[in-house]
């Protein structure tokens, strides 16, 4: 989805400008200013009926102030290429083999999918089955750990989360097709 | 005064009392290590399960739980980076790293034990010059509260290291995402785009699930999981030196939280976060902040503590809440018919007394539990990272759900999730988004209300308020001031080929806040020197 | 991160939303007998510990005590000042087992802000209780009744604090405005916040509902100006404060606190809930509520709600204009 593409090339070396991922990241950063300063517009800047701050000054100094930031700090990496830390380089792992890293990469998109995919499911099929779903599909695709201990692992999920959220703490959790309220009336 | 505590305690030293306080505590605590289920969320659903009680005896459970998980909220934030609620995020800076070399025995002992003697010392004073303090507080209108978030604001440069443009700019962008959602001066909708579910803005303690517990879990996911930890005895004791580095720390963050606690709104995060700023700015070992210093651990739980129990004094003196579980609180004490305010402590001595001297025994509980408990709970580590993820991601979303049974806190963890890998992955400083968030809204209604006082001014009602200027100036003296300097000192040094990056920290002589890229203590972290 | 964002949040209301319709609308016909069972949720449009959550939390035990195979939960859901509860409720139609407990903000709060809903879109219930509103100011302010208050005002502004800008408060203010009186009003985030300015003296009067000013007047730190109710409360602290109607101004705040069902339930359902709420409402605790919060008893039900609800609405309108 979104996030972790955000102009990080790998595979190559830091160059001493113009960090891909850097610009990137700043330019991400100056947009979002540029799109919180322009949406201020929209609200006033002061409370008509009394004068006082209105819903569009907050917005429109701070997106401002982020909006010109961020250029500048494009136009430092453009020009000079200064080296700070935290200023978006992504590091090289050397130490990785071509073949780990597609390991790591594949497994870091099935969990993020599996994220998404259980966040879509809930709604449907309802909190608890669904993460338990999701305990069992992670401890044996992704980890391939032996069944008994993945299937206790979901089972523990759901009762424990059962007996705090539902029993303890009586949250309504979405129940999905397994509402009674569905089931009751048919 | 002493007349008054004798009766509190023989009112709350009963049997029955002392086993409600402890099931509080021990439920305070679940429901704290519970992702998102912070202590307002417990103690509001847990109201209706004390209805039966006395008053006095359902006040000390629920005062149980509220103590109780602020500590609990604290224990995940140290052993898996899961903050169970917003004041506890300070608390993976250092305590996740002392966890990950080990540590996590004493990083969760001293956490009890300054927890502890900050609440102590904040309860002395609760107890023996309540109303004086609310006082003080009554003199703190928008306009010094409009200093104070400025003082706020401004700590967001010591978050952001020597990279100060980067800290301003995710700063900023935290504020700006903090105001999404109805305005709280004309309560117009902003950046809505009509979904009404975005009325009530993004909250942050989903917001802050995502980027801590899922962003950590996915970036240990890429870095081929955090290897499970075995600690060795004598590690998972406190040493001398810990203890001796602690007590300045704890006294900090007490005095930090207590000021802060007393100030109607606001509330403990911002009070753990400027704990750790201001030992960034003072303590002796202050480079060693941010690698798994135990003073960043003890400091920001001090501070939560005191807060969390100077909270009190504006709920029950001025029938403020100081935050928002003393708001939930002061809720159940309508439900029992208390209603606070100036003569709640003459009307009802035996309730009052009784209820706070319930904060001491509460206090002691916790620590008698959770000191034994420390190590134990570090043996979590020992599980196997490939069955630990699974876990943190099913409790983080299910405690999400849970604050505001909605789908949308659900989503907002996963997004979140993924922006906070990205920053991980970039190196940039989470601390200093998180602090937008949660200053953000505070510092615009204290701008509202000062401007509406003003009748559209601001600046002649904080030049005339005397505290306001001395809080700005102390914002300049103290934060900004130090940190231009600083920053312009290492733009200066800093050289423009990658590898001197490498070397400005380890090699050149370092007087400020020093990142420490290989620092011997850090095993996984040698990166994000200064979030 | 925005746009993304931004989708992820539209695609989850939206499957929330197609969800919730979709499968509550294959619902079959409603068995005449019919009788919730389970869980039922009462909504809370805010935060616990207000006024609303302690009313909510009154009916759903009350309902609780009367032994039926339910058992109903409260649920807050709060945010842009309850817009953002009662927009979820929508999501409930046709839902039996779902209630709303609201209050007026259900009436103003669609005439001020664009959202999607207003009191039409539910089923009204039971019509619980009537609050009003008090005006208070510091013991030693140069005001002694709401008339001067106005009087004052057509000279320069009185300030004022107010909770809300769709809220109790806020139609106290308009009420005096119409009496001529100015008043610049500073928003604060609950009624407490807004007495504890009055006490720093931040602001020169507050509104406030009779129960939560109680205690500073009995301690003398406040004085009651006038009440909004239509006559005096029968109570006896309170009782000697003479009502705004009394002191010439034509001023009156009349807030309402009902419970409500989602749209499209059926006639089976409403009248069930009706009875049960009616019946919940002998209880000693319901009692005890409407004494200890200084409120006024009602108990408009079913179509007599429904027409309170209009007329109400018809009225915001005007205030609101």
């Amino acid at each position: 989805m979104s996030g972790p593409a955000t102009g990080a090339p790998r595979g190559e070396t830091a160059p001493a400008r113009a960090r891909p991922s850097v610009l990137a990241t700043h330019a991400v950063l100056a947009c979002l200013g540029g799109f919180f300063f322009l949406g201020s517009f929209s609200y006033p800047w002061t409370t008509v009926e009394d004068g006082t701050v209105g819903p569009g000054a907050l917005p429109r100094v701070a997106g401002l102030a982020l909006l010109l930031i961020g250029l500048a700090m494009l136009r430092r990496e453009a020009r000079t290429g200064t080296v700070l830390e935290g200023d978006g380089h992504v590091e090289e792992e050397t130490e990785r083999t071509d073949a780990e890293h597609r390991t790591v990469r594949r497994k870091l998109a099935v969990v993020s999918a599996a994220l998404v995919a259980t966040a879509v499911l809930i709604p449907f099929l309802g909190m608890l089955p669904t993460l338990a779903a999701l305990t069992l599909f992670l401890t044996i695709s992704v980890e391939r750990l032996r069944w008994p201990v993945a299937l206790t692992a979901s089972l523990g999920v759901l009762v424990v989360c059962y007996l705090l959220f539902g029993v303890l703490l009586r949250v309504p959790l979405p129940l999905g097709v397994f509402d009674p309220a569905l089931w009751g009336a048919v | 005064m002493i007349d008054n505590l004798t009766l509190g305690f023989a009112a709350a030293l009963t049997p029955e009392n002392l086993l409600w306080c402890f099931v509080g505590v021990l439920l305070g605590t679940v429901i704290g290590i519970l992702p998102g289920l912070g202590s307002a969320t417990g103690v509001a659903i847990l109201i209706p399960v004390t209805l039966t009680f006395e008053p006095l005896t359902a006040l000390i459970m629920l005062a149980g739980i509220y103590h109780g998980s602020q500590f609990g909220a604290t224990i995940t934030a140290i052993l898996v980076a899961t903050p169970g609620e917003a004041s506890s995020v300070v608390s993976t800076f250092d305590g996740y790293r002392m966890a990950r070399a080990g540590r996590a025995g004493p990083a969760l002992a001293i956490s009890a034990l300054g927890s502890f003697a900050a609440a102590f010392i904040a309860l002395v004073a609760l107890t023996t010059l309540a109303p004086v303090f609310a006082d003080a507080a009554l003199g703190f209108g928008p306009p010094e509260i409009l200093a104070v978030m400025a003082l706020g604001l401004c700590t967001i440069m010591v978050f952001s290291g020597r990279n100060l443009m980067m800290g301003a700019a995710l700063g900023l962008a935290g504020i700006l995402v903090s105001s999404v959602g109805v305005d709280v001066g004309s309560g117009t909708p902003r950046y809505t785009f009509d979904q009404v579910s975005l009325f009530g803005g993004l909250p942050y303690v989903e917001v802050m699930i995502g980027l801590f517990a899922i962003g950590e879990l996915l970036n240990q996911l890429h870095r081929g999981m955090a290897t499970p930890i075995r600690a060795r005895f004598r590690d998972l004791l406190l040493t001398r030196e810990d203890i001796r580095r602690s007590v300045p720390a704890t006294a900090r963050g007490t005095l930090v939280g207590f000021v802060l606690g007393c100030l109607p709104g606001a509330g403990t995060t911002l009070a753990s976060f400027m704990a750790y700023g201001v030992e960034k700015r003072f303590s002796r070992n202050r480079d060693q902040l941010g690698t798994g210093a135990i003073e960043g651990v003890v400091a920001p739980d001090a501070a939560t503590s005191s807060g969390s129990n100077a909270n009190f004094i504006p709920t029950l003196v001025l029938g403020v809440p100081g935050g928002a579980t003393t708001a939930v609180l002061l809720g159940a004490f309508l439900v029992y018919g208390i209603q606070p305010g100036p003569l709640l402590f003459e009307e009802q001595p035996t309730l009052v007394w009784g209820l706070l001297a319930s904060f001491f025994i509460g206090n002691a509980l916790l620590l008698l539990l959770n000191l034994p408990l420390a190590p134990v709970f570090a043996q979590l580590l020992r599980i196997r990272y490939s069955v630990l993820y699974p876990l943190i991601i099913v409790t983080s979303l299910v405690g999400a759900y849970s604050v505001k049974n909605s789908m949308l806190s659900v989503w907002i963890v996963v997004v979140f999730g993924f922006v906070g890998y990205a920053m991980k992955r970039m190196n940039l400083p989470v601390a200093p988004f998180v602090l937008g968030l949660v200053i953000g809204p505070l510092f615009e209604t204290a701008l509202v209300q000062t401007s509406a006082l003003g009748e559209g001014e601001i600046l002649p009602l904080l030049a005339s308020s005397g505290p306001a200027v001395a809080i700005l100036a102390l914002a300049l003296a103290l934060v900004v001031g130090p940190a231009a300097v600083r920053a312009v000192r290492s733009r200066t040094r800093a050289r423009r080929s990658p590898e001197a990056s490498a070397g400005a920290g380890g090699g050149a002589p370092d007087a400020g806040a020093g990142p420490a890229p290989g620092g011997e203590e850090v095993l996984d972290a040698p990166r994000r020197p200064d979030d | 991160m925005k746009p993304p964002l931004r989708m992820a949040l539209a695609a989850s209301s939206a499957c929330t939303l197609l969800a919730g319709c979709s499968m509550l609308n294959t619902t079959p016909a409603i068995p005449d007998d019919w009788t919730p069972r389970g869980s039922v949720s009462a909504l809370v449009a805010f935060a616990p510990g207000g006024g609303s959550d302690r009313s909510a939390r009154v009916v759903a035990e009350s309902l609780n005590d009367l032994d039926a195979d339910f058992n109903v939960n409260v649920q807050n859901r709060e945010g842009g000042s309850g817009a953002v509860g009662w927009a979820t409720f929508l999501a409930e139609q046709g839902n039996g087992n779902a209630l709303l407990v609201a209050e007026s903000a259900l009436n103003t709060l669609p005439l001020v802000y664009d959202v999607p809903f207003t009191y039409r879109d539910f089923t009204p219930l039971v019509m619980f209780a009537e609050d009003s509103r008090m005006v208070v100011a510091d013991a030693d302010a140069p005001y002694e009744t709401c008339a001067d208050l106005v009087e004052a005002g057509r000279d320069a502004p009185v300030r004022t604090g107010s909770s809300g800008r769709t809220g109790a408060d806020a139609l106290v203010t308009a009420e005096f405005e119409r009496n001529g009186g100015q008043f610049s009003v500073v928003p604060y985030g609950s009624t407490g916040e807004v007495l504890t300015a009055l006490m720093g003296g931040q602001i020169e009067v507050a509104p406030a509902s009779a129960a939560s000013v109680r205690p500073y007047l009995e301690s003398g730190d406040f004085k009651a100006l006038c009440t909004l109710t239509p006559e005096r409360y029968d109570d006896p602290l309170m009782g000697g404060v003479p009502t705004a109607l009394e002191q010439g101004l034509d001023a009156e705040v009349t807030i309402w606190r009902g419970v409500l069902a989602p749209d499209g339930i059926s006639r089976v359902q409403r009248d069930y809930w009706v009875d049960a709420i009616l019946d919940a409402m002998d209880s000693d605790l319901y009692r005890d509520y409407i004494e200890d919060d200084l409120l006024l008893p009602a108990d408009l039900a079913g179509e007599e709600f429904e027409d309170y609800l209009d007329d109400y609405d018809a009225q915001m309108q005007e205030v609101f204009r």
